[in-house]
């Protein structure tokens, strides 16, 4: 579950306005933060020889399922510090990961529900990898790289939030 | 296609649906407040002044509405039925559940139209029943229905009652109002005796009842405001209110107590004779009969007190009507007066203009003139036939100026007027006639000015004629010449230079060649020029001369005579030659230079310098080699 903070969206157009220094360094922290764990993930895809061959991209293939390419897949995954909209929930996420191309989100989470499947079994057998985190948070790249990373990320933005905070109230307060 | 994020850290900042809801539910307040006040189940304190304020205010809309239709008939000559005209709305609504409100507009409207209160009550129930019938408003139907009676058939045909053009054409309004009284029978009853019916008649009764109470609080506003304070009575107001609210809800319950017992439907059932008879009740009502009574019997604002006193006004009104016809006769006949004062005083005015313009002499002069015309059988210019015309002009209006006074001795408006027009149309023409002489007169100035006097001179004409005459006896004074008669041969006796012949006189020696006559010419000594095929005159030289001159040309001397400036042109010795006719000098010169020297040098083509070069260089070898002669170099 991520760490839900008060403010922080209105801290952002505070530091925009009053401090910009602030404003640019807080990204900046979130991103050294975050970027640990893409790179993590993006180490634990399979090259495209280790993946099963008829996944791979080929030329002229008419298939529909997303085929695999292990510069596509690595690109797929990053960070991002700029708030979302809210979701149906109306909660704005203020920093996260994610792993957006369809072969690496298949690559992730193949094997949650049908971890006997040929296809899984198969791939497996060809690169052997684990599956780490709980429920909706199991995976093979990011969410395992993210539970490897044990919370530091997370504490590491919360970090920064807080420091920014700290830092703009110190500046706005007035010194008779 | 699932996205894998992880949100590290994130903020709750409310979703739309929550602003939705919360939206929503305010506004399901709201409707529920606003349903509660309608249905009547927040009936509080507030319901009922809010009840209180409506039936006021329809109380004043009804008794407006009352007055201005008393107004209407007054005007229309109905004043004695105001009355009954109320009382004729009153019943139509509560027998067809027709809100007073439509059919004092509509009654009106008819009134107007029609000015009889029979026929408006007749046409407002034919209107009822063919609005509940068509389904058409019953403003439109009695607009319709007046404008028909009016002579309009077009909004009638508008309504679709089932008459064709043809018959609205055809047909006079009483069969049509027949015929339509014939389809439409009893529809207005019928759509009343129905469910929907029975609906607008509660709701006419609730209208009633309404303003029955506002009236009510209007004669108990001025009750309770006769101390002159407010504040008071409102006050009271909102206590009563409150105590009535209080009361109505006891009583409801006692009722719903009741509905449990069984002598509770018989207690329900006399509720309104026992509500009736109650005894605070008993008295209130006691009390305000008795104050309505008092009202109307001293004339204050009340409707029916209002009405008695309409009807009485309208008696009276009749009566002044009835005067006032008479003045309107009266100034009929003073208007009538007034015209004929006034045509009489433009007669008199026609007249004082044909006097200013009689004159019996010059009518005198011009009848006699014409006489003269006449006999003469035709006029013989213009000016005479504009006389002629002016003189009638004149007799004309002495005609007019007679027959005006003849209609004003017979007294006859008419005859008066239509004599004074011809009068001054007569006056008219005579006036034009009279500008046309002017126009006459100048266009025979400016004719006059256009004459020649240079021209047709007789002056000038004499004295040019005097003149020819003195010139006639100079010359008879002068001898007459002998004239040879023609013979043709020479008179005897003498030798005479000329003679006579048929074609003139000619000499009588035969005239010499021109040969002949230079040579007389050259026979004394003088100089005879030559004029040659080619045009140019030339000198005939001395014989001998011309191979003098051949000679000199050939000679050395020649160069010499040039060199030295003796001989400044080159002379044309074959100029002399006398097979050339030989001549000394020609007179254009053209013959001195045919004979030239050419030089040819072989050069470049076009350079000067070059040229003068090659020049220089065969003459300097001309002098070095000793060649050239006859000059310095």
């Amino acid at each position: 579950m991520p760490a839900s903070v008060k403010g922080a969206v209105a801290l952002r157009k505070s530091l925009r306005e009053f401090t910009p220094d602030l404003a640019k360094a807080l990204p900046k922290e979130v991103a050294a933060a975050l970027k640990p764990i893409t790179k993590t993930a993006r180490g634990y895809l399979p090259d495209n020889s280790q993946v099963l061959s008829g996944w791979v991209t080929r030329e002229n293939s008419q298939g529909r399922f997303p085929t695999y390419d292990i510069k596509i897949a690595k690109a797929g995954i990053g960070y991002k510090t700029t708030p979302s909209k809210p979701n149906r929930r109306g909660f704005r996420s203020l920093a996260r990961v994610f792993n957006k191309t369809a072969a690496g989100a298949i690559y992730e989470t193949m094997g949650r529900n049908s971890p006997d499947s040929r296809f899984v079994q198969n791939q497996d057998a060809k690169y052997g990898s684990r599956m780490k985190g709980d429920g909706k948070m199991e995976g093979r790249a990011l969410f395992r790289a993210y539970e490897e990373n044990n919370g530091k990320a997370r504490d590491a933005v919360l970090a920064a939030i807080k420091n920014a905070a700290t830092k703009l109230n110190q500046r706005s307060t007035v010194k008779g | 296609m699932a996205n894998i994020i992880i949100d590290i850290a994130s903020e709750f900042t409310g979703a739309k649906a929550f602003s939705k809801a919360e939206s929503a539910t305010s506004k399901l307040e709201k409707g529920i407040k606003s349903l509660g006040r309608n249905i009547g189940l927040s009936l509080g304190t507030a319901a009922v002044i809010g009840f209180g304020k409506a039936s006021v205010k329809a109380a004043a809309a009804d008794q407006k509405a009352q007055q201005q239709l008393a107004l209407a008939l007054k005007n229309v000559g109905l004043g004695r039925d105001a009355a009954s005209s109320e009382a004729y709305i009153q019943s139509l609504q509560s027998e067809f559940g027709v809100v007073d409100d439509k059919l004092r507009p509509a009654y009106q409207r008819l009134a107007v139209a029609t000015g009889s209160t029979s026929e408006s009550q007749k046409l407002l129930n034919l209107s009822l029943n063919i609005s509940a019938s068509t389904g058409k408003d019953l403003e439109s139907v009695t607009s319709a229905l007046s404008k028909a009676y009016l002579g309009s058939n077009t909004a009638l045909s508008k309504l679709g009652v089932g008459i064709s053009k043809a018959d609205l054409k055809a047909k006079s309004f009483d069969d049509i109002v027949n015929q339509l009284s014939t389809t439409f029978a009893g529809s207005a009853t019928s759509a009343a005796n129905t469910f929907q019916g029975s609906i607008d008649k509660l709701g006419v009764a609730s209208n009633n009842v309404k303003e029955t109470i506002g009236v009510g609080i209007i004669d108990a506003l001025k009750l309770l405001g006769q101390d002159g304070n407010i504040d008071t009575a409102t006050t009271k107001m909102q206590e009563f209110a409150t105590a009535t609210n209080e009361t109505l809800v006891g009583m409801s319950s006692l009722l719903s107590k009741l509905k449990g017992n069984k002598l509770g439907g018989a207690i329900l059932g006399t509720f309104g004779d026992v509500f009736s008879n109650l005894q605070p009740f008993a008295s209130f009502r006691k009390e305000g009969r008795k104050v309505n009574a008092s009202k109307n019997a001293g004339g204050q604002q009340g409707a029916p007190a209002e009405l008695l006193a309409l009807s009485k006004y309208s008696i009276v009104q009749a009566k002044i009507i009835k005067g006032a016809k008479t003045l309107t006769k009266l100034s009929a006949q003073q208007i009538n007066d007034l015209k004929l004062k006034t045509a009489l005083e433009k007669a008199n005015l026609a007249l004082g203009k044909g006097t200013n313009v009689f004159d019996l002499d010059a009518i005198q002069i011009n009848a006699a003139l014409i006489n003269q015309a006449q006999l003469l059988g035709k006029a013989t210019s213009a000016a005479q036939l504009l006389a002629i015309a002016n003189d009638v002009a004149r007799l004309n209006v002495k005609k007019d100026i007679l027959a005006l006074e003849d209609a004003i001795a017979s007294g006859d408006a008419k005859a008066i007027e239509a004599a004074t027009a011809k009068l001054n149309e007569d006056l008219k023409i005579l006036g034009a006639l009279q500008g046309q002489n002017t126009q006459m007169t100048a266009i025979k100035s400016i004719l006059d000015g256009l004459k020649s006097k240079d021209l047709i001179n007789q002056d000038n004409l004499d004295e040019a004629l005097r003149k020819i005459r003195e010139m006639l006896a100079l010359l008879a004074q002068v001898k007459t010449p002998n004239i040879i008669p023609p013979t043709g041969t020479p008179p005897p006796g003498g030798n005479p230079t000329f003679i006579q012949t048929p074609h003139g006189i000619s000499p009588t020696t035969p005239a010499r060649t021109i040969e002949e006559i230079n040579s007389a010419v050259e026979d004394i000594g003088g100089v005879v020029s030559v004029i040659a095929d080619n045009g140019i005159e030339f000198t005939k030289l001395v014989d001998g001369a011309a191979t003098l001159f051949q000679q000199l040309e050939d000679s050395v001397a020649k160069n010499l005579f040039i060199a030295q400036g003796i001989l400044t042109q080159p002379f044309n010795a074959g100029s002399f030659r006398t097979a050339e006719g030989g001549s000394l000098f020609t007179s254009s010169g053209s013959g001195a230079y045919d004979r030239n020297f050419n030089i040819n040098i072989s050069t470049g083509i076009g350079d000067p310098n070059a040229i003068a070069e090659a020049v220089t260089q065969v003459i300097q070898d001309a002098v070095d080699r000793g060649t050239l002669r006859g000059g310095a170099y």
